[in-house]
């Protein structure tokens, strides 16, 4: 299941982008007097006169030893230039993460247990609405209260213009303020899958019987709460994390343009603008091949924590 | 069925704020104070006002009357793309799920493989290189949206097979695209009204990102996104009007979409009540 689906993404994806029109070529800064014959030298050089399979099949032998080729716009290798913005997207995203299960996880508890009271309804409609909120025009509006009007934080990059003066530990501290708003979106916005998960796994686990016979044995709500239900609805909830990675990594696209920092997500986009086949092959491959490990984790996780499943062959 | 929508309180709100919506978008040619497109340069960047009740945009046009042509251009974009995401997937989704064997595996494979990818990355590969205009950006999104909907009707489909009422039709010798379009279709319209009406929110949504990146709809035609832009290049000289107003549309539009859809949800297909989905939040 796991290859043969692999082998689909990358042909899905160099089809797309070889039914392109408009050719690297012409970006380079090829001039209107450049003749004919220096332009199929081009080609000839990016291999872009070989029928299609053929391109698809070279590339695909490389790609198997992660071998991507090379940028057509600076010429460097297509795997450094992924990796070396690879840390930048992780690093936000599980921060976001931290932010998304330390929010969710009690408003789904509290939802849970206070369930259908004014809390519950409350919290549910808050949740709804971050769910709802346009999450790019979210980041804008955060940037201009937080960055522009208040100047608490920086609003776009990674670093400050002065980072390479700073001490190590002001160098953390700077990174952090960076962070601050890409997180706080990415936090409000994610929100509502985890907490409308575990608002509904722990409704389940408390109507258990284990949960009555606790409750009948005398021991405290509290306990029974954090100690019984917790632990039982919690796993399932944190299997959830591979579904969330490619929303996680989709949305980096848009949120690593909009806030300038320098992941694989803008990266993403401006090799799309520039046309650069190879990196954006070579990012559509990655983030697929995240997209398959996420669910895998998830289905593993799940089978692992819950025996009722099991996966027959 | 109609009494029960008005006694549902999320999908009240939600059909009446589109109603108003629907009116406003209609009506956009006799409530805009100016056309979309008239350029005052001796008013650029004017912050809201009795002349102009959301301030003007750096071409000095008025931000309420392009608002409200935006949307015109957004409502028609969410249910254009729906339109297209249903006709390719309703009819792929039912295939499958009737026919099974080879043709429900190709269906699924090509599903899966397409679920692997970010839909906005999947869509930003291909906008750009057709035109980027509002009538590509209903297609790509149309065509990029009908996995998980296809998905969606195979799984209903397949309980709706097993039904006597099929097998009798299927004995009576009833033609297969018959069975299909007069006995199955009914049955699985449910969750494909709850989906698309989910999906006209997110479509809206898409379309807004694409503006606001350059690449949906193109100046002159207004669009929230590619206001929400020029927000974002004047942020630094306070023109928080051509932030707040569009980011306003478009919480309320998508809000309100939503809130219909999950009140369907409940009206419709009490099993799915509190069930997560999984359409990314970008």
């Amino acid at each position: 299941m796991f290859f043969p689906l692999l082998l689909g993404i990358t042909l899905i994806t160099f089809i797309v982008m070889r039914l392109a029109p408009g050719s690297p070529v012409d970006e380079i800064g090829m001039s209107p007097g450049v003749d004919t014959r220096a332009r199929m030298r081009l080609y000839a050089a990016y291999g872009l006169d070989r029928p299609l399979h053929e391109q698809y099949l070279s590339w695909l032998r490389r790609v198997v030893t992660l071998d991507f080729g090379n940028s057509f716009r600076d010429g460097r290798r297509v795997s450094s230039k992924i990796f070396e913005r690879f840390p930048a997207t992780v690093f936000l995203n599980l921060a976001a993460l931290a932010l998304i299960f330390s929010l969710a996880i009690p408003i789904g508890i509290i939802s849970a247990v206070k369930h259908d009271t004014l809390l519950d309804r409350a919290l549910t409609a808050l949740v709804f609405l971050g769910y709802s909120v346009p999450a790019f025009a979210l980041a804008l509006v955060l940037m201009y209260i937080f960055g522009v009007r208040l100047g608490w934080v920086p609003v776009s990059g990674m670093t400050s213009v002065e980072f390479e003066f700073l001490s190590p530990l002001g160098r953390v501290a700077d990174v952090i303020r960076h962070m601050i708003l890409p997180v706080l979106t990415l936090g409000i916005t994610g929100l509502a899958f985890i907490s409308r998960y575990m608002r509904s796994t722990m409704l389940e686990v408390i109507r258990a019987d284990y949960i009555r016979s606790a409750r009948a044995r005398g021991i405290p709500g509290r306990r029974i709460i954090l100690g019984h239900g917790l632990r039982n609805a919690l796993i399932p909830v944190v299997t959830m994390v591979g579904l969330l990675i490619p929303s996680l990594i989709g949305g980096s696209v848009v949120f690593e343009t909009i806030f300038s920092w320098p992941g694989m997500g803008r990266l993403a986009y401006s090799s799309i603008m520039s046309r650069d086949y190879p990196v954006i092959m070579g990012i559509g491959v990655i983030m697929a091949l995240l997209t398959l490990i996420g669910n895998l984790l998830a289905d593993i996780g799940y089978a692992a924590v819950d025996p009722r499943i099991r996966y027959r062959k | 069925m109609i009494g029960k929508l008005f006694n549902n309180r999320m999908a009240f709100f939600g059909l009446t704020v589109l109603f108003f919506l629907f009116i406003l978008s209609a009506l956009s040619p006799v409530l805009a104070p100016s056309p979309p497109g008239e350029q005052n340069l001796a008013r650029r960047l004017s912050p809201p006002c009795r002349r102009h009740l959301m301030g003007t945009d750096e071409l000095g046009r008025d931000v309420f009357s392009r608002i409200l042509y935006g949307g015109r251009i957004s409502l028609s974009v969410g249910f254009v793309a729906v339109g297209i995401s249903l006709l390719i997937g309703v009819p792929l989704g039912l295939a499958a799920g009737f026919y099974g064997g080879a043709v429900d595996s190709a269906v699924m494979r090509v599903v899966d493989v397409m679920l692997c990818f970010p839909t906005i990355f999947l869509i930003l590969m291909v906008i750009t290189f057709l035109e980027p205009s509002i009538f590509n950006v209903m297609i790509v999104i149309g065509a990029t949206s009908w996995p998980s909907l296809a998905r969606y009707v195979r799984g209903e489909a397949l309980a709706v097979r097993e039904r006597e009422y099929i097998l009798a039709a299927r004995m009576m010798g009833v033609r297969p695209w018959r069975i299909l379009a007069v006995h199955m279709l009914p049955n699985v319209i449910a969750p494909v009204i709850i989906t698309a009406t989910l999906g006209v929110g997110s479509a809206v949504l898409t379309e807004s990102v694409l503006s606001f990146l350059g690449l949906g709809v193109q100046p002159p035609d207004p669009s929230w996104g590619s206001i929400l832009a020029v927000g974002r290049e004047y942020m630094g000289q306070h023109a928080w009007w051509l932030i707040l107003y569009p980011a306003a549309a478009i919480l309320v539009t998508v809000l309100s979409f939503n809130l219909l859809g999950e009140g369907l949800r409940d009206l419709l297909d009490p099993r799915l009540s509190g069930k997560k989905d999984d359409r990314s939040p970008a």
